[in-house]
């Protein structure tokens, strides 16, 4: 009985690594191919680029907006119940550490996971499925570049602009529940955020957009293209991605408050 | 000029052996069939030498310039969210060899001539098979490849797309520009296309440099396909 756990933690930690390593190598590829822009044709790629960002940023707009009203509405709405004299003084500095350094970049990166990291690892895994992969590669497009590289930069565009999105929707719905116990305008509100807000909590959003755009991008590629070739594989492909993508944007964003918030 | 080159190649995938060892080379104006059973590594062979895959060990060389194989896959092998002629100018448009304009003009003449310029704004998952092999075939020539590559080419062809398929081939056989792989299940059906024959057994090669010494062939995997 132990000795069969023994095994199968090992069984399970030799798979881990070996995924660990052949991520490795795809995002060794990638870089390769963005540090190779003679290869890369900027007409064809910008195409693809702009599909990205307006499926991933453009058409995620209106749920981004909406998941930061309601967010920034409910996180006044819970401290009002243990900061009974919550001063218009507090509520700045409030919606800065609540909306803006956490959960603005965080609830972003699940949007960005839901939609367009599940979309990614679909469409790859049925490109390698279809033959679309193979068909590229024999032409001597190299699928890092075709495929990865305008996903990756278009996930961090994506994830930079719906930040600055749930930032001000999240600011916005935390005002108008602020209203109802406060004589506060929008003007004196906005007054009292840009008080709080510091140029590193800015760079740190830009930070974690790229880290989390970057790591949802990569990972999800990489899973639809290493699926195996079977159509039952592709949807625990999906989960995988969407399953890994989860895991390091919490990791990034738990080592990033160590670093700089602690 | 060679077209393509193997030496020693041998290809494992998911820990089985699909090619060991195998070496030859083809030269512009070859034809060569390359059959055998199912899984006899006959499709991993052409893959590699479309550059679709790369040899575990060995190496493959090819003819000079970025696209020195042309691929037309049984199945699949177009971009699904690009229309046919998408599909068709992707690769000469990606590596600059022709001004897109200039390359859409030509594509369209190229589809115009397969008999399939009416479909060439659908996507392939709208078109039919036929449709979609010969925007494959339009994509090869386009890139004027040294080496074209064929898999299965007249499978689930209805009756025109085959006529056309067949003028295809004749075509590019008779124009001696670049070397023809045609791979196939069914020999007979490319017995008098052949030139040189390829059969793969478990992933070996044995290769007829004539169509006399395929037919002359004792070996019982070639009775198989002849007999």
């Amino acid at each position: 009985m132990l000795r069969a756990l023994a095994v199968d933690v090992g069984r399970r930690a030799r798979r881990g690594l070996a995924g660990v390593g052949r991520f490795s190598r795809f995002v060794g590829g990638t870089a390769r191919a963005a540090a190779n822009p003679a290869r890369l044709n900027p007409r064809v790629l910008g195409k693809v680029l702009l599909n990205q960002v307006r499926f991933s940023g453009l058409h995620a707009a209106p749920l981004t907006a909406g998941a930061a009203t309601m967010i920034g509405a409910v996180a006044i709405i819970q401290s009002f119940t243990f900061l009974t004299g919550l001063a218009d003084d507090y509520i700045g500095s409030l919606l800065v550490s609540v909306i803006i350094r956490e959960l603005g970049p965080l609830v972003t990166a699940i949007i960005l996971i839901g939609r367009s990291g599940t979309a990614m690892a679909t469409e790859t895994g049925s490109m390698r499925l279809n033959g679309e992969i193979e068909a590229l590669e024999a032409y001597r497009i190299d699928p890092a570049a075709f495929i990865v590289l305008p996903r990756l930069v278009g996930a961090v565009l994506a994830m930079l602009a719906l930040i600055v999105v749930f930032d001000a929707l999240g600011i916005f719905g935390g005002f108008l529940v602020a209203l109802t116990r406060m004589d506060l305008s929008l003007a004196l509100l906005l007054g009292r955020v840009l008080e709080a807000l510091t140029p590193r909590d800015v760079l740190l959003s830009a930070l974690k957009a790229v880290g989390f755009g970057s790591a949802i991008a990569l990972l999800s590629c990489s899973f639809g293209l290493d699926v195996e070739p079977s159509p039952t594989e592709l949807p625990k492909a999906v989960t995988k991605a969407v399953v890994a993508s989860l895991a390091s944007v919490l990791v990034i964003d738990g080592v990033i408050a160590f670093a700089f918030y602690l | 000029m060679t077209a393509i080159e193997f030496r020693r190649v041998s290809y494992h995938a998911a820990g089985r052996v699909e090619l060991r060892g195998v070496d030859f080379s083809a030269s512009p104006g070859d034809c060569i069939v390359v059959f055998g059973r199912s899984g006899s590594g006959k499709r991993a062979l052409v893959k590699l030498v479309s550059g679709a895959l790369r040899p575990t060990e060995g190496a493959v060389a090819s003819g000079p310039g970025p696209l020195p194989a042309g691929y037309v896959a049984s199945d699949g092998g177009l971009l699904s969210n690009l229309s046919l002629l998408e599909n068709v100018v992707l690769p000469v448009v990606y590596h600059r060899r022709l001004a897109r304009p200039a390359a859409l003009t030509a594509a369209r003449a190229l589809l115009e001539e397969l008999g399939v310029a009416d479909q060439a704004d659908n996507l392939p998952a709208r078109s039919g098979v036929g449709a979609r092999r010969l925007a494959q075939v339009a994509r090869a020539m386009l890139a004027e490849p040294a080496a074209y590559v064929f898999d299965e080419p007249l499978d689930e062809l209805d009756a025109a797309a085959a006529r056309k398929m067949r003028e295809v081939l004749r075509g590019l056989k008779d124009g001696r520009r670049a070397a023809v792989f045609i791979s196939t299940g069914r020999l007979k059906a490319f017995l008098d296309w052949g030139e040189r024959f390829f059969l793969l057994s478990e992933g070996g090669l044995t290769v007829f440099e004539t169509r006399a010494a395929l037919l002359e062939s004792a070996d019982p995997e070639v009775r198989l396909f002849l007999d």
